[in-house]
C-alpha cells in the first residue's frame, strides 16, 4: 500500500489512519502497529521539521508491505541527501534540567524496529525498515 | 486531540483524549505553559485516553516539567496506556513524573 505525504503536520493523522487500515487488513497486533506509527510519525515529522520544502509540497511517499513475517516500510523523499541515521544519539541519562528531546525520534526508530537503514538512489532519500512479526 | 480541563481540591487537571503528536502538541504547550505561569505548582494529566505519543509530544512535557519544577511543583500522570508508558520508559522520562495507575 501507498501513500503520498504532504508537508504540512496535519498529515500525521492521515498517516495513522493509513497505517491502521493496513494493520487491520494485514491483523497485525496493536503492538506492532504502535511500533510502526510511532516510527514512521517521528520520521515525517522529522522531515516536515528540517526539510526545506513549501507547506503543503509533496513530501515524502510511504510504502508499506507484509513479506512472509516481516512487514516492511519504505519512506522515499526527494529532499537533499541526509541520513537521520548518522545523528549522534541523545543522552538518556541527563537530568531534566539538562534534558532534552533532540535525537529522541531517531533513537525510537532504532528500538523499535528490527531492521534499518538509508540509501540515496537516483537522488531520492530511501529509509527502509523492517519490523518482525 | 481534544484537551479537557478542570480543578479538584486545588490540583489542576488536563484530560488529553487522541494523539499527543506534532500536530497537536503546539495547543497543549500553550495551555500547560499558561496554567503554570498562573502559579499552578499541582498539575494532573490524565492519559487514560491517550492513544499516540511522539516526541513532539515528549517535548512539551520536558518544558512542562522543567518550568514546574522551577516552581517547586510537580506534574502527575495518570492513567498511561503500557504502549505510552514504555515511550517514557525508552526515552528516560519516568523519572520526570508521578505516575498513578488511576485517575480518580
Amino acid at each position: 500500500m501507498k501513500l503520498n505525504i504532504k508537508n504540512n503536520v496535519n498529515e500525521l493523522e492521515k498517516v495513522a489512519a493509513f497505517l491502521e487500515d493496513f494493520a487491520g487488513i494485514h491483523a497485525l497486533s496493536n503492538d506492532v502497529l504502535f511500533d510502526i506509527n510511532l516510527s514512521v510519525d517521528e520520521l515525517v515529522t522529522n522531515a516536515i521539521n528540517y526539510g526545506v520544502h513549501k507547506e503543503n509540497d509533496d513530501l515524502m511517499e510511504l510504502e508499506i508491505n507484509q513479506d512472509g513475517n516481516s512487514v516492511i516500510v519504505v519512506l522515499k523523499d526527494a529532499g537533499v541527501p541526509f541520513n537521520p541515521f548518522e545523528l549522534p544519539e541523545p543522552d538518556l541519562t541527563l537530568p531534566v534540567e539538562k534534558k532534552s528531546t533532540g535525537g529522541l525520534g531517531i533513537y525510537f526508530v532504532k528500538r523499535k524496529m528490527d531492521e534499518w537503514n538509508y540509501s540515496r538512489e537516483n537522488n531520492y532519500n530511501i529509509i527502509r525498515l523492517v519490523k518482525r512479526l | 486531540m481534544e484537551i479537557a480541563t478542570g480543578i479538584n481540591n486545588g490540583v489542576y487537571i488536563f484530560k488529553l483524549t487522541g494523539r499527543l503528536d506534532a500536530s497537536t502538541s503546539a495547543e497543549f504547550e500553550d495551555k500547560i505553559l499558561d496554567v503554570i505561569i498562573n502559579g499552578n505548582t499541582d498539575i494532573l494529566i490524565d492519559f487514560s485516553d491517550l492513544e499516540f505519543i511522539s516526541s513532539s509530544g515528549l517535548r512539551v512535557l520536558l518544558i512542562a516539567a522543567k518550568k514546574i519544577k522551577a516552581e517547586d511543583g510537580s506534574i502527575k500522570i495518570c492513567g498511561i496506556k503500557k504502549h505510552i508508558y514504555e515511550v517514557f520508559e525508552i526515552a528516560g522520562f519516568t523519572p520526570l513524573f508521578e505516575f498513578k495507575e488511576t485517575c480518580d
